[in-house]
């Protein structure tokens, strides 16, 4: 019994079992009539009730061929997926509480139209696609997030229709198909906090520095809150001028660096924490700085770039805090 | 595709109407004019305009429509019933329909509705023309189907249809072979009579004259083993023995009516013949004189009567094709019946029609006592005096054998009949007339006799020597008529200018056209329309299948698989549901309120947090406000913040959803 239960399971593709290409086999295709196709059985009885009833020949022969054109129906929705490719494409990630798109690339191996072709999940349904002879399409669906983490589809099905609505055609699809989704980066987030000189210096920048191993002085900045009091001008302060603080060479363009930490970001809760540093690894992106980044039970090297970016935006992710 | 973004375009609309609209003119016999043309009305309406439901007045005009179309088919219904009822029923049905027509769902019930219109249609009509309209209409509807489904150009859908229509025919062939028939109704209904050209239950001057311009088909009969005389080819119809003075009728049902086969008749040889009669709305059954019981027994007669006057009759009107096989020895005379018979049944004349006829009587039976003298006196009188065969002779209307024999001396075969019999009971003799057909159209390309209503024929029998004699003046006055058949025995004149009938090339190429074609129609009314048990056991045994019974098993076990699945189908849905299902109520009450309000018009109910919803409804629905806001408080605060909320608060909620009205 258990077996059998295993067994349906896999075949009803209960857990995340199919690989993320795979070619449709007739074995995985399910067949049933519609409700619409139910309502044609229903005629069809009506039909036959009528024929034995008067030994009506022409009303057997339109039962009859009402009842071919049904089976007939069955063989065509099979035809319309058995053999065809399906890639399950990787996902884009994407920020919490903007939709993931899922998509699936359809190719047709057989030189044989397809119509009709739906990838549906509970209520969420894709287009109606039709596969040229030999072509391929994308279909994809949408799913909205509310949460930072991995999201996987769950068991979807690809199913047609055609041509008349009367018989369903599906298969259930269920791999380890996810999507990433980043936290929603804080809104208005307060700027990153700059790197102390000294932790500057013992991660190695790439700025420019000055033979006594201090970054190299290129001017001032009016003062921003976060900005280190050993950088705040105090002479100038003194002279009753307002308040500005050091700027360095690498402050400037490309020579930032920030160093985010997960302790000390300042926010309340652990959700909200990560959201602000999302703003930051943003912020950082957008000025191209060099940044580390600190968070529980991980941590990033100082580093710049889109990969950096990347690979920070998904340990933010995937952060378990 | 949801039930509310289902928008019926105008290419689907323009189908469907198209596939309503030749329904219900097929039904242009049945259906009342007025309730066609209204039911046509709408159907074009919505063809060009689309669903009524859209508008304010709509629940008015449907009213109105239903009330007219009801009103229409009880006034005018013949039985209540009966077919006409059903398809007048079904026309208001379409109508009222179409007009509220907007979902797939809507699409669905017109489209079923017109394919069982139609097929009331085929019940009536049988014909070779009906097939082919049969299979076209199929493709016009499988074509409506699609179109009503997917968004396609036509040639498309026209193509997959013909391919998926194709795949199908060797199922359907296969089921229509295999499928079994029932030999009884469950239960008839009146099918009502249709007008149709042919013999009926009365004789009287210048009836079958007018049938011999009729070519519409009586009967197709085939002998099997030994083929009949030309002159053999005498089929019984109705046999008259009532006479009033003008016409001649069917006698009031005598007693004890029984099939028996003629006790004296030598067991010789007889003719065994099939006949495939078509439809004629009245009783009686074409029978070869002289019937014997059938020897090989194949066909049950028991829906059959066989009058003590030798005539076969159905116990109803025969409203669709029939086949049956009997026997005959042909013979021109038979013993009368012993039992019940009443000789006295069989004379008497008024007193006061044609005086002139009546004193010849009187004065040729005083020269001749013998009967059968007499009878060869009047035939001699026939010959001597020119009488001529006619198809047109002139309108006697009072005293008919007087102004007959007396004045125009020309008639068709009723005259003489009439004549005849009259002079042979004025003498006391008993005599009858009876109606029947004479002859046929030998095809020798099916090997069997078509017999039209213009071969429709009256001759008359009279007793002698207990003895029933077949008196056919025709044979004496027209030989033709016996020998080659109507249109050789009448006057040039009188003979339709039919192309198949004339000489030369042209007639026996248009002939032999002819003939294969009525070959065509005789295999398809014999092996198509009239296939039955019986003829589904003769298949069966040629293809070697297993018998009878076996198919039967066949049948019940396809239909048992297909009703089990069906309903493993059905249990597995209503399962699958039941764990589909929310195990939360709260939930479920959240889904039952969304439900509710979706069918209401609110799109996507579902999709809204609680708080939205109970905005956006309570504008909506200002009566609802309060319903529908504690809900959604209920419901937020029983699912989301895990307050303990009390079965009571669910049931009390649950109970007043279900009985708000949006």
């Amino acid at each position: 019994m258990f077996d059998l239960q295993k067994k349906l399971d896999r075949s009803f593709r209960r857990s995340p079992h199919d690989p993320l290409s795979l070619k449709l086999a007739q074995s995985r295709i399910y067949l049933l009539p519609t409700r619409r196709g139910w309502a044609f059985v229903g005629l069809i009885a009506v039909l036959l009730l009528l024929a034995l009833n008067y030994a009506a020949s022409l009303v057997f022969l339109l039962a009859f061929l009402l009842a071919g054109y049904l089976v007939a129906n069955v063989v065509f929705g099979l035809q319309q997926l058995n053999h065809l490719s399906v890639d399950l494409l990787p996902v884009k990630p994407v920020f919490a509480g903007e939709a993931l798109r899922f998509e699936v690339r359809l190719s047709e191996p057989k030189q044989r139209l397809r119509s009709g072709l739906q990838l549906t999940q509970l209520n969420n349904a894709s287009n109606l696609t039709t596969l040229a002879e030999g072509g391929n399409e994308t279909v994809s669906l949408m799913q909205v997030t509310s949460q930072r983490g991995l999201q996987s589809l769950g068991r979807v099905s690809l199913e047609s229709t055609a041509p008349a609505g009367l018989i369903r055609a599906w298969t259930y699809i269920h791999a380890e198909w996810q999507g990433l989704v980043y936290p929603k980066a804080e809104s208005p987030a307060p700027p990153a906090p700059f790197v102390p000189l000294s932790q500057t210096e013992q991660a190695k920048p790439r700025s420019r520095v000055t033979q006594q191993g201090l970054p190299e002085l290129s001017g001032l900045k009016p003062y921003q809150a976060g900005d280190s009091p050993k950088h705040i001008a105090w002479q100038r302060l003194a002279r009753g001028a307002e308040l500005a603080s050091l700027a360095f060479a690498h402050e400037e363009g490309q020579g930032q660096s920030l160093a985010l930490d997960y302790a000390t970001c300042g926010a309340a809760n652990p959700e909200a924490r990560l959201s602000r540093l999302c703003a930051w690894v943003l912020q950082a992106q957008a000025s191209d700085a060099a940044f580390s980044l600190q968070l529980p039970g991980a941590s990033l090297d100082k580093g710049s770039g889109e990969a950096q970016v990347q690979t920070a935006l998904s340990l933010l992710a995937k952060a378990s805090v | 595709m949801t039930h509310a973004d289902f928008i019926i375009t105008r290419p689907q609309r323009l189908a469907l109407s198209f596939c309503v609209a030749l329904s219900l003119l097929l039904q242009w016999d049945t259906l009342h004019p007025a309730l066609l043309l209204l039911s046509l009305g709408l159907t074009a309406y919505f063809a060009q305009v689309g669903s009524l439901r859209t508008s304010n007045k709509s629940k008015w005009i449907g009213f109105l429509f239903a009330l007219a179309g009801l009103t229409v088919t009880a006034l005018f219904a013949q039985k209540i019933l009966s077919i006409q009822t059903a398809i007048s029923l079904l026309a208001v049905m379409l109508g009222l329909k179409l007009m509220e027509s907007r979902a797939s769902r809507d699409v669905m019930v017109v489209w079923c509705t017109a394919c069982v219109l139609f097929a009331a249609f085929t019940l009536r009509s049988q014909s070779l023309a009906a097939l082919l309209l049969t299979i076209g209409y199929f493709v016009l509807a499988m074509v409506t189907l699609q179109i009503c489904y997917q968004v396609q150009p036509i040639k498309t859908q026209l193509t997959t249809a013909l391919k998926i229509a194709l795949m199908g025919i060797p199922i359907a062939l296969i089921l229509f072979v295999i499928f079994p028939r029932l030999s009884a109704p469950f239960w008839s209904m009146n099918q009502g009579a249709r007008g149709k050209t042919g013999l009926s239950d009365e004789m009287r001057p210048g009836i079958i004259a007018s049938l011999a311009q009729s070519d519409e088909e009586a009967f197709r009969v085939k002998f099997i083993g030994r083929q009949p005389q030309r002159q053999d080819l005498y089929w019984r119809g109705p046999v008259l023995s009532r006479f009033d003075g003008e016409s001649w009728q069917l006698a009031t049902p005598g007693p004890a009516d029984v099939f028996r086969t003629t006790e004296a008749i030598h067991q010789k040889e007889g003719l065994d013949y099939t006949v495939t009669l078509e439809p004629h709305n009245v009783q009686f059954i074409p029978t070869l004189d002289v019937l014997v019981a059938s020897p090989h027994g194949q066909v049950s007669l028991t829906d059959f009567d066989l009058k003590t006057d030798q005539s076969l009759r159905a116990r109803k009107p025969i409203t669709q094709g029939l086949q049956y096989s009997l026997s005959a020895l042909p013979s021109a005379q038979f013993p009368a019946s012993k039992q019940g018979f009443d000789r006295n049944a069989n004379l008497g004349i008024d007193s006061k029609s044609n005086p002139k006829a009546r004193a010849h009587a009187a004065k040729l039976r005083a020269l001749h006592s013998d009967d059968g003298a007499y009878l060869a006196a009047l035939y001699s009188e026939l010959q001597a005096q020119g009488f001529r065969y006619t198809l047109a002779p002139p309108v006697m209307i009072d005293d008919a054998v007087d102004a007959f024999w007396f004045e125009h001396k020309a008639g068709f075969c009723e005259h003489y009949a009439h004549a005849i019999a009259f002079y042979a009971r004025a003498a006391n003799i008993p005599a009858r007339v009876v109606t029947g057909y004479l002859g046929g159209e030998y095809n020798p390309a099916g090997g069997y006799y078509l017999v039209r209503a213009r071969e429709a024929h009256a001759w008359v029998e009279v007793l002698i020597d207990n003895q029933w004699r077949r008196a056919d003046a025709t044979a004496l006055i027209a030989p033709d008529r016996i020998d080659q058949g109507l249109e050789q025995s009448l006057p040039e004149s009188d003979r339709a200018n039919r192309l198949r009938d004339a000489n030369g090339w042209l007639g026996q190429l248009s002939r032999s056209a002819f003939r294969q074609w009525d070959n065509a129609v005789y295999a398809y009314r014999n092996w198509f329309i009239g296939f039955n048990q019986e003829k589904q056991q003769q298949l069966l045994d040629l293809l070697k299948l297993p018998s009878k019974d076996m198919g039967r098993i066949i049948g019940i076990g396809l239909l048992l698989i297909v009703g089990i699945i069906g309903l493993v189908v059905f249990l597995s849905s209503v399962w699958h549901r039941y764990q589909a299902r929310s195990r939360n109520p709260w939930h479920r009450l959240w889904l039952q309120l969304c439900r509710k309000l979706e069918r209401a018009g609110v799109a996507h109910a579902a999709a809204y947090s609680p708080q939205q919803l109970a905005a956006i409804a309570g504008v909506k629905f200002p009566q609802q406000v309060t319903l529908i806001g504690s809900i959604c408080r209920a419901v937020e605060a029983a699912v989301f913040s895990k307050d303990q909320q009390t079965e009571a608060a669910l049931f009390k909620l649950r109970s007043r959803l279900l009985l708000a009205r949006f």
